[in-house]
C-alpha cells in the first residue's frame, strides 16, 4: 500500500487527533470522519461509561483499526437492508454488494405479485413460501430475506431456511435473529418462520436434513453467497484485513475436484440441490464476470434458463436462474 | 355614556380580530411534511474564492454557537479547512443536528448568504462582496427513509428512475468477498432538474440510497411547487416580478454597517457582531416564518383566483 501523503495525515490530525490512525485503513480522510463518527456514535450508547472511560475506548478502537480490525467487528454489527447483523470472529461481514442482491430480488418479486394481483402461479397454493439459503455465514440473507417477506403479507406466509457448514457462524446467526426481534427489526413469530441448520453442501446429508425442516422438501427460491475466491485471488485481491480476520474457509472452497476449478466446487452442488428440491428460481453471487459466465453455462447446461444482474460497482456479480416462464422476469435487469 | 362603553371594547375586539386572523393563517398553511424532523446543515463558499472560505467559516461559527445557545444536541459530519488561507477558512462543513423539528427552524436557512466587507486579505481596504450557500436537509431515521415520508403520494414529487444518477463511491478491484470495504456513501443526481443530494450517514449502503432517494424526491417536488407558487403569485400580482426570486440571496452581512439583513422579511439586525455568536438569528428565522405564512396565504389565493377564472371560462 503506497504511503499517505504527509499533508493529508496532517489536515487529519488537525480535526481530531485519532484520525491519522483511521485514515491508515480508509486512505481517504471524509471515510475517515465517518468512521471516527460511526465509533463514536457506538460508544456514547454504551451503558456506564464515563467521559474519560470513553475517550480511552475510542482511542482503544481506533488503535485496533489502525491495525486492520475489520469497522463491523469494533462496533459488532453491520447494518444490513433492514435488519442489523452481528460481526465477530468466524463469520463473513456482510458485504453491500450481497445485500444489493437480496433488495433487488424481493423488490422485484413485490412488484410481480403487485401486477399479478396475489393471483399466479408464483406463489405454491397449497403451502407457505420457502426460500432456502445456502452458505448462510452468520444469516445474513436469511434475515433480510424474512425481513422482506414479512413485507409482502403473503397470504399463506413463508420460512426461510439457512444452512452452513460452519457451527460458529450459525451461533452468530441464531444470536442475530434474536437481537433483530429484540429491536423489532423482525417479530416475535420470526422464530418460527426461520430456522438454521448445520450440514455441508459438498457432501450429500443436505438434502435430508432439508427435508427434515421442509416436510416434502420441495423449495421455491435457493440463494447462495458461496465461498467463490481462488486460491490464487486469496493472495493477490483480498484485503489485508480480510486475510487477517475474516475466515479463510467462508471465501475459499476447500478444493477442487472432477476438472472442476477450486473457486467455482459450490456451484455444481448448489445446482443438483436446487434441482432435487424443486427449486423454480436461484439467485447466486459470483466473484464477478468471468465466473458468472462459468456459472449461467453450467446451469444451461442442465437445462436452466438463465440471466445475469450487474452490481453497483459495474461487476457482473450474480446469476440468476429459473426453470418455468412465470419466473422469466427474473432476468430484468438492473435498474440503478 | 354608551359611546365610552363601546369605545372601551374597541382594542380587545381590534386585538381578538389581529389573533384570530394570525390563528386562521397558521391553520391555513400546511405544516412542512418533513417539519417534525431533525436535521443536516451544510454550509459550503460560493463565489468570492478565498474570502468566501472565510465567511464559510464564519456561518459554521455562528450556527455553531446558536445550535449551543438552543442547548441542541449537534455532531460536525465533516469539516473541510481550506489550505490558501492558512486554515482559517472552510471549504466544506456539514453538521448533523439530532433535535427533533429543528428543521422546521432551520429550513429557512436554506439559500445564499451574501457577505460585504474588506476582507483579511485584502491590502487596498476595498469592500468584496462574496457569498456561501447554505443548505438544510431534514435527517430522515430510517423507518421513514423506507416509506419515503408519503412523497409517493404527492404528484409532484413523482420523479422516472430513469432521470436519476447514482453514483457510489467504489473500490476499483474484485469486490464482493475480497473487501471488506466500510464505504457507504451514495450521492443522486436528479439530471432534469440537477438536484443533487449525497448520504454519508449509514453504514449502510442500501439506507444511504434509501433516504437519499428520499429527500431527492421532496427536493424535486419542493422545487416544482416553488415554480408554480412563482407563477401564480406573478399572475396576482400583474406583471411585478415576486421578490427577489427565492433561489437568489436571502440574506446579506454588511460589515461595513454594521448590519444583518435579510432579503424575505426585510427584517435588519444591526449589531452584526452579536448576530455573529448566534444572538438575534432565532428572531430573524421567526421573522421569515411569519413572511413565509403570509405568503403561502397569497399564494393560495393565488391559486384559488386562477381555479375560478378556469371555472369561469369553461362555464361560459
Amino acid at each position: 500500500m503506497p504511503r499517505l501523503p504527509p499533508h493529508l495525515v496532517t489536515t487529519a490530525r488537525a480535526q481530531h487527533p485519532l484520525l491519522p490512525l483511521l485514515l491508515r485503513q480508509t486512505r481517504t480522510l471524509p471515510l475517515a470522519l465517518s468512521e471516527l463518527r460511526w465509533l463514536r456514535e457506538y460508544i456514547s450508547q454504551l451503558p456506564n461509561l464515563t467521559l474519560s472511560r470513553q475517550h480511552d475506548h475510542l482511542r482503544h478502537l481506533c488503535r485496533r483499526r489502525s491495525l486492520g480490525a475489520p469497522l463491523q467487528y469494533l462496533l459488532k454489527s453491520q447494518p444490513f437492508g433492514d435488519v442489523d447483523i452481528l460481526c465477530g470472529k468466524g463469520a463473513l461481514i456482510p458485504r453491500p454488494e450481497t445485500e444489493e442482491t437480496v433488495v433487488r430480488l424481493f423488490s422485484l418479486l413485490e412488484s410481480q405479485l403487485h401486477k399479478n394481483n396475489h393471483n399466479n402461479a408464483l406463489l405454491p397454493t397449497d403451502r407457505e413460501l420457502r426460500v432456502l439459503d445456502l452458505c448462510t455465514g452468520p444469516g445474513s440473507i436469511t434475515l433480510l430475506a424474512a425481513s422482506n417477506l414479512y413485507q409482502l403479507h403473503l397470504p399463506r406466509g413463508f420460512r426461510v431456511l439457512g444452512v452452513d457448514i460452519s457451527r460458529a457462524a450459525l451461533t452468530l446467526a441464531r444470536r442475530s435473529l434474536k437481537y433483530n426481534i429484540t429491536t423489532g427489526a423482525l417479530p416475535p413469530a420470526a422464530k418460527h418462520s426461520i430456522s438454521f441448520i448445520t450440514a455441508d453442501i459438498l457432501n450429500s446429508n443436505t438434502h435430508a436434513a432439508i427435508e427434515e425442516n421442509f416436510g416434502d422438501g420441495s423449495v421455491d427460491i435457493v440463494i447462495a453467497n458461496p465461498p467463490y475466491v481462488s486460491l490464487e485471488g486469496y493472495w493477490k485481491d483480498t484485503s489485508r484485513s480480510v486475510r487477517l480476520y475474516e475466515p479463510e474457509m467462508a471465501l475459499v472452497p476447500p478444493s477442487g475436484r472432477d476438472g472442476v476449478r477450486r473457486e467455482d466446487v459450490f456451484y455444481p452442488a448448489i445446482e443438483s440441490l436446487s434441482r432435487r428440491v424443486h427449486a423454480r428460481a436461484v439467485v447466486l453471487e459470483t466473484g464477478g464476470d468471468e465466473q458468472s459466465a462459468r456459472v449461467e453455462q453450467l446451469f444451461e447446461g442442465s437445462g436452466w434458463r438463465t440471466g445475469v444482474w450487474v452490481d453497483f460497482a459495474g461487476v457482473r456479480r450474480n446469476v440468476v436462474a429459473w426453470g418455468d416462464d412465470s419466473w422469466s422476469w427474473l432476468a430484468t435487469s438492473s435498474h440503478s | 355614556m354608551l359611546a365610552s362603553m363601546a369605545a372601551d371594547d374597541i382594542p380587545s375586539t381590534v386585538d381578538a380580530i389581529r389573533s384570530s386572523s394570525a390563528a386562521l393563517t397558521t391553520a391555513l398553511v400546511p405544516r412542512n411534511q418533513f417539519a417534525a424532523y431533525p436535521s443536516i446543515i451544510e454550509i459550503r463558499p460560493g463565489t468570492g474564492g478565498s474570502e468566501a472560505t472565510l465567511f464559510t467559516n464564519d456561518l459554521y461559527k455562528m450556527y455553531t454557537t446558536f445550535f449551543s445557545l438552543q442547548r441542541w444536541q449537534t455532531t460536525v459530519i465533516s469539516y473541510q479547512t481550506h489550505a490558501e488561507t492558512g486554515g482559517e477558512g472552510c471549504s466544506e462543513a456539514v453538521i448533523s443536528v439530532a433535535t427533533p423539528e429543528s428543521y422546521d427552524l432551520l429550513r429557512h436557512e436554506s439559500g445564499v448568504h451574501r457577505v460585504q466587507r474588506v476582507p483579511a486579505t485584502e491590502t487596498k481596504g476595498r469592500t468584496h462582496t462574496s457569498t456561501a450557500t447554505v443548505m438544510v436537509l431534514p435527517k430522515l431515521g430510517e423507518d421513514e427513509a423506507e416509506v419515503e415520508n408519503g412523497t409517493d403520494d404527492d404528484p409532484l414529487a413523482h420523479i422516472d428512475m430513469k432521470e436519476v444518477r447514482i453514483d457510489i463511491m467504489r473500490a476499483s478491484g474484485a469486490g464482493g468477498q475480497h473487501v471488506n470495504r466500510t464505504e457507504s456513501a451514495v450521492r443522486m443526481t436528479h439530471l432534469p432538474t440537477g438536484i443533487v443530494v449525497s448520504m454519508q450517514d449509514s453504514r449502510s449502503q442500501h439506507k444511504n440510497k434509501a433516504s437519499a432517494l428520499a429527500i431527492l424526491k421532496a427536493k424535486v417536488a419542493e422545487k416544482r411547487r416553488k415554480e408554480r407558487e412563482e407563477e401564480a403569485l406573478s399572475m396576482r400580482r400583474g406583471a411585478v416580478k415576486v421578490g427577489a426570486g427565492r433561489s437568489d440571496k436571502i440574506r446579506t452581512y454588511n460589515y461595513t454597517q454594521n448590519r444583518v439583513t435579510d432579503h424575505r422579511s426585510g427584517e435588519s439586525s444591526h449589531d452584526l457582531p452579536g448576530f455573529m455568536k448566534g444572538n438575534g438569528l432565532k428572531e430573524m428565522i421567526e421573522g421569515v416564518r411569519e413572511w413565509d405564512k403570509q405568503r403561502s396565504v397569497e399564494v393560495m389565493l393565488a391559486m384559488q383566483e386562477i381555479e375560478d377564472e378556469k371555472k369561469k371560462k369553461e362555464g361560459r
